[in-house]
């Protein structure tokens, strides 16, 4: 990892790092056909990734669903929907109620130098979801976090760009668990992209989740020597808890997610009490009766 | 360092500036009598939906329950964005024109693509102390804000929304100073708006001492980050209102 580091301070980092991992993203991104794209400012040549994609309240359509073209998201969630839905399930998945569209920015915070989440959300009919809506959707695993401090989670604020509405995720604690991760992570000389580490964290709080490929990014930009070094990165492996991935369909998705996260940061020697993550194997239901890491005490 | 015996009497203009203002009822909202305008000097450091309880109060007097939502402002057109201060608002959009400011009060069909929703106080407060933890990220890596307590940081929220200069300075003046050997913050923070584009505000990095060791003048800082606002002359005009 390359940021830059000021003696004893954390990890910060500078907008010119920013918008190099963020053109890296977008072209895995690209490869993968998982929706993201780069929107440069006209007036001052800044610039944010953005991506928009549809959910269903309260069930998340599989990213692997999608097309490489995304253009017709809109078709696709009703003629490609292939879970198995029973009938009061099928009613919901059908009725424009439940179909929620969710915007999201990353942009770049030069006061706290590090990337902030920005989201928004509506119905198909153009109503916007309240706050209320908003807190309600957070993942089960995250609530308790929120309950805590609504006001220093997620709140609606300006786009410093657009000048519109948006909710953001707050990134003053950013600085916290990035640092943890990073300083594992250089311990064995392995290249990690930024935007992935954080936004794989920060994203499934919103509803926005990774697929694993991104994982591979990083792997690519390791030399042979480090690829020697650190060991096989496996899928949906996670310290005391082995079950295979086809165990888990649908709603279990962030928690895989989580899961792979885990593995890629535990190869370091990140021991996780204090990541985020921890607190979602907590909540695991793969029903594995290993023992979890002990949950770490919330600050 | 000791900023406040110095310019005592400038952070006490800025904080008892006010702006006369005219509420008028929109003229589509439904009563069940005639609305009489109302009037009222905002601070100017303030925010609309801080300051206006009696406003609301007196406009609902005179219609039914069921026609009231959440209330929202608007001056010519433009729904006014009451996370702004009030002495900004009425600088971007009226400070043309003849006081009083003239503003128009609305309790249906809230703008939601252009307002922030503002349910209750604690969502003012929740802005007001991220702007307060945003500049002293600016100024002093976040560390003096960190380190004061609750209370302290209950005591600016409470200084504001209680027009009370002493109480809210004994704590602001520890965000204002910085060690001696110093010559100033690390960032300055500092925001430029404007009424005309689509981006609210510029907002960049800018230290107070160039590399040579020389203070940065306002002049310095327009250069480098606004270079439209002046002139070929080398002039600009600008209306500046600190903030914090």
């Amino acid at each position: 990892v390359s940021c830059s580091m000021a003696g004893e301070e954390d990890f910060f980092l500078e907008e010119k790092r920013f918008k190099q991992y963020c053109e890296d993203f977008v072209k895995h991104s690209q490869q993968i056909g998982d929706g993201w794209e780069w929107r440069t400012s006209k007036d001052l040549g800044d610039g944010y990734l953005s991506k928009t994609h549809f959910q269903v309240r309260n069930r998340h359509i599989p990213p692997d669903l999608k097309e490489k073209n995304n253009d017709n998201t809109e078709q696709m969630l009703f003629a490609h929907v292939e879970e198995p839905l029973d009938d009061s399930q099928a009613a919901g998945a059908c009725s424009t109620e439940e179909v929620v569209r969710y915007e999201y920015h990353v942009l770049y915070s030069s006061s706290y130098q590090v990337p902030v989440l920005y989201f928004r959300a509506c119905f198909l009919d153009g109503r916007p979801l309240t706050l209320d809506e908003i807190w309600g959707s957070v993942h089960a695993s995250y609530q308790d976090r929120l309950q805590e401090g609504p006001w220093d989670t997620i709140t609606q604020q300006e786009h410093p760009i657009l000048g519109q509405p948006f909710f953001v995720l707050h990134p003053c604690r950013t600085n916290e668990f990035i640092s943890a991760v990073l300083s594992g992570s250089q311990d064995h000389h392995r290249h990690t992209n930024y935007i992935i580490l954080w936004l794989s964290t920060v994203g499934p709080v919103v509803g926005l989740n990774l697929p694993l490929s991104y994982a591979k990014l990083a792997l690519e930009q390791s030399t042979d020597a480090d690829l020697a070094k650190s060991p096989e990165l496996k899928d949906w492996e996670w310290l005391g808890c082995d079950k295979a991935a086809a165990d888990f369909p649908g709603d279990e998705g962030s928690f895989l997610a989580g899961h792979a996260r885990m593995e890629m940061i535990a190869h370091g020697s990140f021991s996780g009490q204090n990541s985020p993550l921890v607190m979602m194997g907590i909540g695991c239901s793969c029903g594995n009766t290993s023992p979890a890491p002990p949950r770490p005490d919330l600050p | 360092m000791c900023l406040m015996t110095d310019d005592k009497d400038v952070l006490r203009d800025v904080w008892f500036g006010r702006i006369p203002t005219c509420f008028t009822l929109y003229q589509d909202e439904i009563t069940e009598r005639e609305a009489e305008p109302y009037y009222l000097l905002l601070p100017r450091i303030s925010y609309l939906t801080l300051v206006t309880d009696k406003v609301k109060k007196h406009f609902q007097k005179v219609m039914r329950q069921e026609e009231v939502s959440e209330i929202w402002f608007e001056y010519e057109g433009t729904p006014l964005k009451w996370h702004y201060p009030i002495g900004l608002l009425f600088d971007l959009h009226a400070s043309t024109t003849a006081l009083p400011w003239s503003i128009t009060v609305h309790f249906k069909n809230f703008p939601e693509k252009d307002l922030l929703h503002c349910h209750s106080k604690d969502v003012i407060e929740a802005h007001f102390m991220a702007c307060i933890k945003e500049a002293d990220a600016l100024k002093h890596k976040s560390q003096v804000i960190n380190e004061m307590q609750k209370k302290d940081h209950k005591q600016l929220w409470m200084g504001l929304q209680n027009d009370k200069f002493e109480q809210f300075w004994a704590i602001n003046r520890k965000l204002m100073e910085y060690p001696p050997e110093d010559n100033g913050f690390r960032y300055i923070p500092f925001r430029i708006y404007q009424a005309t584009t689509e981006r609210p505000f510029i907002q960049k990095l800018f230290r107070p001492i160039a590399s040579g060791g020389q203070l940065h003048t306002l002049g310095d800082l327009l250069k480098d980050v606004c270079p439209s606002a002046i002139t070929p002359e080398g002039t600009a005009e600008i209306t500046f209102c600190p903030i914090r």
